[in-house]
């Protein structure tokens, strides 16, 4: 017992005697590692409070060391994981030291960081746990570029399926539409026959229309073309004028006399397909979709194109999805979409100095407008003015 | 489309007779052949593997004012080359041994002046146009599949005399 007092007296009077200069110089430099680290360190006490904070963790976290000591650790644990604190506190006392344990934590505006924490117990002179000590490193970045990672191996792989599938597809598809052709255009067929068979044409004409669109990544490799915004945009309403009628949709077409662009015709129809197909999905029964075109100049780079608006007083995008809808594989169409028509759509208009722009709003009055300008080909610009 | 087809049945009556119109391979006895001569039908190779899509375009062809020649790989195609220059080609991309590029780049080689569409139902291909390029050789490509108005709408100008 004795013994045990003496011990406790002769460690009190270490700590409370001023120290060595040797033990200042050492507390200093830990003290200075501390400041310099590149990891956030902080500690808390055993409720929870914050006893100190460095300047990484200012860095990291935004707030400043003032603002921080004193407060709860919650002010950067978001709220669907303060549970988490409670397990980590309770590991704590245990003794148990906490490795690289991957959560979410709050910056001081809100932004949400992928962390990776290293908890360690902080004990007293008497062995006691009287708090922690934890290391947070960001991880955003490694986060965002394993994210990336894997977006490419699934585009990758579902671009490796499309292509064989697009094979085995289209050549028979092209073999069957010849064959239609020729049976189409026999000397002696029975009227009701070829009415059949212009039938069969149209349906044929729709499904190789779907191969490429859904199969599609489809690489246009032939020149640019002087193409009619009207013939394109009536070739696709022909294709889409079923849904159109199945769901009683009033269309508006509104295309500048004479406009053209010089453009890709499978990249110029996938774009157009890809946003009319959005309008006719997210439209109500008889609802209204615009499709307007005029000749526009880039205002900056004062390049000539075509302006393409589809406008639908459909459902409307929600806000939180806004910011979302260009990225691949995001789709609310759940078994019936991929999620990379509009991924495609910018692609392919980015490619060629296009844009895309859009207005949505899925409250009343509902309705999404979506804009997009398609260059022309610079070498084709002369001879277009001139004609 | 149908304009088109009108047009083209007023010159040259619509034929889908094969007896007048069969298989015919050009025989080394026929002197080769003035490209692109005005008045007459246009001498086509169309080369695919598929040979219902070989030979349903060559009775297309032959239907529209064309003297079409089936072919199911391109080593045949070339050697048929040699013998009497086509006007134009048509060839598939992707077959087995010798493919449409390579094919084509012989074809081009023995007959300058031939008039040259590939046409592939696979994106794939691109990499081996690019490749082509890079070697000096520029081909258009159409996708398949493409409906035969529209093939035909396309060929039709390469016979307007340039």
């Amino acid at each position: 017992m004795d013994s045990t007092i003496k011990a406790k007296e002769r460690k009190s009077r270490h700590w409370s005697t001023p120290r060595s200069l040797e033990a200042e110089q050492a507390t200093f430099r830990l003290a200075a590692i501390v400041e310099s680290a590149e990891d956030a360190i902080i500690s808390k006490d055993l409720d929870g409070t914050i006893t100190s904070w460095n300047r990484a963790a200012e860095r990291i976290l935004g707030y400043s060391a003032e603002e921080a000591v004193g407060r709860s650790i919650l002010l950067i644990i978001p709220q669907e994981l303060r549970e988490e604190e409670k397990h980590i506190l309770a590991r704590l006392v245990e003794g148990q030291r906490i490795e690289h344990f991957q959560t979410i934590r709050l910056r001081k505006n809100g932004e949400r960081l992928d962390v990776s924490l290293t908890i360690s117990p902080i004990k007293d002179n008497e062995g006691q746990i009287v708090g922690a000590a934890k290391i947070l490193r960001d991880i955003t970045p490694q986060k965002k570029m394993e994210a990336a990672l894997q977006t490419s191996e699934r585009l990758a792989s579902v671009g490796r399926m499309a292509a064989t599938i697009a094979h085995e597809i289209n050549n028979p598809l092209e073999a069957v539409t010849n064959f239609v052709y020729l049976a189409r255009h026999h000397r002696d067929l029975p009227e009701k026959v070829r009415e059949y068979l212009n039938r069969a044409d149209q349906e044929l004409g729709r499904v190789a229309h779907i191969a490429q669109q859904t199969l599609g990544f489809y690489r246009d490799s032939s020149r640019p073309a002087m193409l009619s915004i009207a013939e394109v945009v009536d070739d696709l309403l022909g294709i889409y004028e079923r849904k159109f009628r199945y769901k009683d949709l009033k269309i508006e077409r509104q295309i500048e006399p004479g406009l053209s662009v010089c453009a890709l015709e499978g990249e110029l129809k996938q774009v157009l397909s890809n946003l009319l197909t959005n309008a006719i999905q997210a439209s109500h029964d008889g609802g209204r979709i615009i499709i307007r075109a005029r000749g526009w100049r880039h205002l900056r780079s004062e390049r000539r194109g075509a302006r393409i608006t589809i406008a639908d007083n459909g459902a409307g995008i929600p806000k939180g999805h806004q910011h979302m809808i260009f990225a691949p594989f995001f789709t609310t169409k759940r078994e019936l979409g991929t999620g990379l028509g509009l991924w495609i759509t910018r692609e392919l208009l980015e490619k060629t100095g296009g844009h895309i722009r859009f207005r949505s709003r899925d409250t009343a009055p509902t309705g999404t407008v979506m804009t997009i300008y398609i260059p022309d080909a610079p070498s084709t610009v002369t001879s277009e003015r001139a004609a | 489309m149908i304009e088109h087809l009108q047009s083209h049945s007023a010159t040259t009556p619509f034929l889908l007779d094969h007896k007048k119109s069969p298989l015919r391979f050009p025989s080394p006895a026929v002197p080769p052949r003035l490209p692109k001569s005005a008045g007459h039908p246009l001498c086509t190779f169309v080369i695919d593997d598929e040979t219902g899509i070989a030979d349903s375009l060559m009775e297309i062809l032959n239907g529209n004012g064309y003297e079409a020649v089936a072919f199911y790989d391109g080593q045949s195609a070339i050697e048929s080359a040699r013998q009497r220059c086509p006007d134009l080609v048509l060839a598939d991309v992707m077959m087995p041994r010798l493919n449409g590029v390579e094919t084509v780049i012989a074809i081009r080689n023995i007959c300058r002046r031939t008039r040259i569409v590939l046409f592939s139902g696979q994106a794939g291909t691109v990499d081996l146009l690019e490749s082509a390029r890079a070697r000096g050789y520029e081909f258009e490509l159409l996708a398949k599949p493409i409906h035969p108005d529209k093939l035909l709408k396309k060929l039709a100008d390469f016979k307007k005399p340039s």
